[in-house]
């Protein structure tokens, strides 16, 4: 099955942002992974995890996100993702806590900047 | 007259000597004719041996019979048997023994009568003999047949002159010189000639007749009493004349035959002419086929007969018989390319026309050999042989002739069959009557060639006495033998073509079409059945990544191969493109770019995506028939046909259109050979239409199928039809069961189908959202549960309850706790969205059934 979710990776202000558009389930979070692995390559202040486009993720996706980002801190990188309130995302994360993890924000913009912020400081 | 004498030693034919024959010769004025009579039956009837006492006819017939050659010879005769050599060696070709024998017969003025008569290079030296029985038995042992008759008519002259010498030994030369001195006035001599004339003429006749097989016929003028059959005929009956008129006519020729005869003759009305056939079983065994032409007579004295003739004409009958048989036989195996038919018409063909019973039997690999055909006129025989197995069939039914016949390549025939023969003693008392009523009283078995080789043989029987087999026959059989066998062998490789194409057909088709609750995708494919030849139709339906549906249908112009493979092209390059997530539109417009790029060719396809959820299918159409969508109501729509085929111009863009699939509604795609096979397009299509309605209302197995079926009944079509049908349930989802593979790909798929049972269950999609991740937690554990089980599934099913809708998922591996790939946060997760969560777990494998209220199911 093809295009069952994209991931795209682009840099912003030397921040690696990944975007999943789609569903990411058992046939595919392993597809997510190697996309997260590659964009640690960057060494930039940190990584941050669009979900805004995010139609279904489940419980792996989410342990894979909390892992990344234990990985992440470990290089002295920050993590954030976005999920605009009271979606989809918004809603996941609240349920299985990943927010006490990982920093959510509800706009892309928010999350480069918070990044950016921690990275400076 | 009186010392004329004729005998004859036909034992055969008593009647020749009887008194009344004779006396009937002697007392007409007999003269020249007669010995004529008899030397021209000589001559026609080598059989016949007729001993003249000629001495009787030159002593008595001197004014016809001055004979100056005669004399000569006679003299001649005379003295090379006065000198008295002594008898020698009678071997056949011994030099001393051979003389020429010549005679001409003239009349008194000297003119020719007969040409040379006979030429015999065998003297025999009848003075040293003083019988004649003698002399003929010693001509009779040395000579062989063909030259027997005219040696004895020779030999009859000799003795004749041998008693006329040993006669004018006594009496002195007296005799001769009377003979010679005997002159009747002219007036006398004409007259004589004149009647001598009439009577050869007539003899002539009679001879003739009766060197006819069947001879003449004479009846009275009211056509009921026989006042003369010839010889011959009687012959053939085997009785005289009185016996014949009495019961015989009737005894020998076949009642529907004397029937038929018979009615014909007592109409022949005022006609002066009368023609008629008939068959007579002969006494010598066979069955002789008669034409009889018969004309009214009418004599001076206002009397009327008939007289007539009758010809054999059993080999034009028999020529006929074959000629005609043959011609239908080519008809017959022109009209069919399928093996067993073609035997079964040949069977039918040849029972009863020339057998009572007919089988062929086919060679298999190992020396086996199977009973193909069994055929008997009487339908009720072969029903009950036809109950017998094979090996008692072949053990009682002349299967060993057969495998002699199949083993040698040679024809076999059987004359007479002895009853009994063919009774095997293994078998039941009821397989041994059933084996009997299959009575064979002669019997040819053709072995069937074709290229060389012997594919089997094919028997024919006849029951009848009368009709038994003869060599030429054999021949005849032969013939047949090697058309049927060249038809069969061409029938099955026709044959063998035809099931490889139909193999490469299926095989390019898909192998399995996508299941999903709610909707039913079936198809059904018709080969065409006048061609070995792979057909240009497909239809295709896969699952997308979003969910939806990809279906394509096509129609790759012309046949064969080369078809087949631009439809395999088609077909999987539609496929490839939509899996890219691509438009209908944009699909064609690439596969049509695609065949003008590579190979020109008319495609006439439709692509289309169904979406599950809202129950539409869209879809882009180029040149193809437009589906044809019945609802629940029985209303029929259909769609706008825009666009030409593909292949044909670049230039062209492929529209799109949707068609709603409301509840309850079916939707037919289909190839155009299912409407054209109806003949006229437009009456196929309300055909079309009506047949769609009848499977929506149905609750046929495969709607496809029934369509198919009901336009093109059981005749197979002309042209290769396929049939994609898409049904909507009548009902909203609201009962949800799917069994999928153990396969990560089918945790998705699951997700779909509930997501279509949350909503018809009037679930917001807010709220579907969430309980699909639930629901995934679930899956996803049953999917590695029975993941590499080998046949491993996953079950899930939902229904509703007032107010909470209930969800089982059972797989048939173990329950291996929802932490151990989810870090922890799987059954978190499942347990904060659904709070009723039960595992059950045995060893047939784990359900997890989840309970939650429609609308508060957020903890």
């Amino acid at each position: 099955m093809t295009n069952q979710a994209e991931f795209t990776t682009t840099t912003s202000d030397g921040v690696t942002v990944v975007a999943i558009k789609g569903e990411v389930d058992i046939a595919n979070v392993d597809e997510l992974r190697l996309c997260l692995e590659q964009a640690t390559q960057e060494r930039g202040p940190g990584i941050v995890v669009d979900l805004t486009a995010a139609a279904y993720f489940d419980s792996r996706t989410i342990a894979l996100l909390a892992d990344f980002a234990t990985r992440m801190r470990v290089h002295r990188q920050r993590t954030a993702v976005v999920a605009p309130n009271d979606g989809f995302a918004a809603r996941i994360l609240q349920i299985a806590g990943l927010p006490l993890i990982i920093p959510a924000y509800s706009s892309l913009s928010e999350a480069l900047d918070a990044v950016k912020q921690v990275a400076g400081a | 007259m009186a010392c004329l004498r004729l005998l004859t030693l036909r034992p055969e034919r008593p009647e020749c000597s009887s008194p009344r024959f004779i006396s009937r010769i002697a007392s007409s004025t007999f003269s020249l004719a007669l010995a004529e009579y008899a030397l021209v039956a000589f001559e026609l009837r080598p059989c016949r041996l007729v001993l003249l006492d000629l001495a009787g006819i030159l002593s008595h017939c001197p004014s016809v019979f001055a004979a100056r050659l005669q004399l000569d010879y006679t003299r001649r005769m005379w003295a090379e048997s006065s000198k008295a050599a002594p008898p020698r060696q009678t071997g056949p070709g011994s030099p001393a023994e051979s003389v020429l024998t010549r005679s001409t017969w003239v009349d008194a003025s000297g003119a020719q009568l007969c040409a040379p008569l006979f030429e015999c290079h065998r003297r025999l030296d009848v003075s040293r003999h003083s019988g004649r029985g003698n002399s003929l038995l010693a001509a009779r042992q040395v000579l062989s047949k063909t030259v027997r008759a005219a040696l004895i008519a020779a030999c009859t002259f000799v003795i004749g002159v041998a008693a006329e010498a040993k006669r004018r030994r006594a009496t002195g030369m007296k005799a001769f010189g009377r003979l010679q001195a005997r002159e009747e006035p002219p007036r006398v001599r004409r007259l004589e000639r004149m009647k001598a004339a009439l009577r050869r003429a007539e003899e002539r006749l009679s001879a003739l007749s009766d060197a006819l097989p069947f001879g003449m016929w004479e009846l009275d003028g009211a056509g009921t009493e026989l006042l003369h059959a010839s010889d011959s005929y009687c012959r053939l009956f085997g009785m005289n004349m009185e016996e014949i008129a009495a019961h015989g006519w009737r005894e020998r020729v076949p009642p529907e035959d004397a029937e038929r005869f018979l009615a014909a003759w007592n109409a022949r009305g005022d006609d002066d002419v009368f023609e008629g056939e008939y068959r007579v079983h002969a006494v010598d065994g066979k069955t002789y086929w008669i034409l009889s032409r018969g004309m009214r007579l009418t004599t001076a004295d206002g009397k009327t007969s008939w007289a007539g003739f009758s010809l054999d004409i059993t080999q034009r009958k028999q020529s006929e018989q074959r000629i005609g048989l043959l011609s239908d036989l080519g008809r017959v195996l022109s009209l069919s390319l399928e093996p067993h038919p073609i035997l079964e018409r040949v069977a039918q063909l040849l029972v009863p026309r020339i057998a009572d019973w007919c089988a062929v039997d086919l060679a298999g690999p190992d020396q086996d050999m199977q009973r193909a055909m069994l055929l008997h006129r009487d339908s009720d025989r072969t029903r009950a042989a036809l109950g017998l197995s094979n090996s008692a069939q072949l053990a009682a039914l002349l299967g060993t002739t057969s495998a002699r016949v199949i083993a040698s390549g040679e024809p076999i025939l059987v004359r007479w069959f002895p009853r009994d023969d063919h009774v095997n003693a293994m078998l039941s008392s009821e397989q041994k009557a059933t084996v009997q009523a299959f009575r064979a009283d002669s019997v040819i078995v053709v072995p069937l060639i074709a290229r060389d080789q012997t594919l089997g043989s094919l028997t024919v029987a006849v029951d009848d006495p009368w009709q038994r087999y003869e060599s030429d026959d054999v021949d005849f059989m032969g013939i047949v033998g090697r058309r049927v066998a060249l038809a069969f062998d061409n029938a099955l490789l026709y044959e063998r073509e035809r099931r490889v194409a139909d193999m490469f057909q299926r095989a390019s088709l898909p192998a399995s079409l996508p299941a999903i609750p709610g909707i039913g995708i079936h198809a059904h494919y018709v080969p065409g059945a006048n061609e070995a030849q792979v057909g240009g139709d497909w239809y295709d339906a896969f699952q997308l990544a979003d969910g939806r549906i990809g279906i394509s249908i096509g129609d790759v112009a012309g046949k064969g191969l080369h078809a087949a493979s631009i439809m395999s092209t088609v077909r999987l390059f539609i496929r490839a493109t939509a899996l890219e997530g691509l438009a209908p539109s944009v699909v064609l417009a690439r596969a049509n770019a695609l065949l003008l790029n590579d190979k020109p060719t008319m495609v006439t396809a439709l692509f289309g995506t169904l979406d599950p959820e809202e129950l539409t299918f869209t879809c882009a159409v180029a040149g193809h028939p437009l589906p044809v969508v019945v609802n629940a109501g029985g209303d029929a729509a259909t769609g706008i046909p825009v666009a030409p085929p593909l292949g044909i111009t670049i230039d062209t863009s492929f529209p799109e259109q949707t068609f709603m699939l409301p509840l309850g509604s079916l939707m037919a795609l289909y190839t155009d050979g299912l409407v054209e096979s109806a003949g006229d397009a437009r009456y196929g299509e309300a055909d079309l239409v009506n047949a769609v309605r009848g499977a929506q209302a149905g609750h046929a197995a495969n709607p496809a199928e029934e369509i198919a079926q009901s336009l093109l009944g059981d005749a197979p079509p002309s042209d290769d039809v396929a049939v994609l049908t898409i049904q909507a349930a009548a009902k909203p989802l609201l009962e949800l069961d799917l069994t999928l593979p153990a396969q990560p790909v089918s945790s998705r798929l699951f997700r779909q189908a509930l997501r279509r049972f949350y909503l018809a269950a009037g679930v917001t999609t807010d709220a579907i959202a969430i309980l699909q991740v639930a629901m995934g937690e679930a899956i996803t554990n049953s999917i590695q549960h029975a993941y590499g089980v080998q046949g491993g599934v996953v079950r899930v099913q939902g229904h509703v309850e007032p107010g909470r809708l209930i969800v089982e998922i059972a797989d048939t591996g173990r329950w291996r706790g929802p932490h151990d790939d989810g870090g922890g946060y799987g059954l978190q997760i499942l347990r904060s969205i659904v709070n009723d969560v039960t595992i059950n777990t045995d060893e047939r494998g784990t359900s997890i059934r989840l309970v939650h209220p429609i609308g508060r199911f957020i903890a």
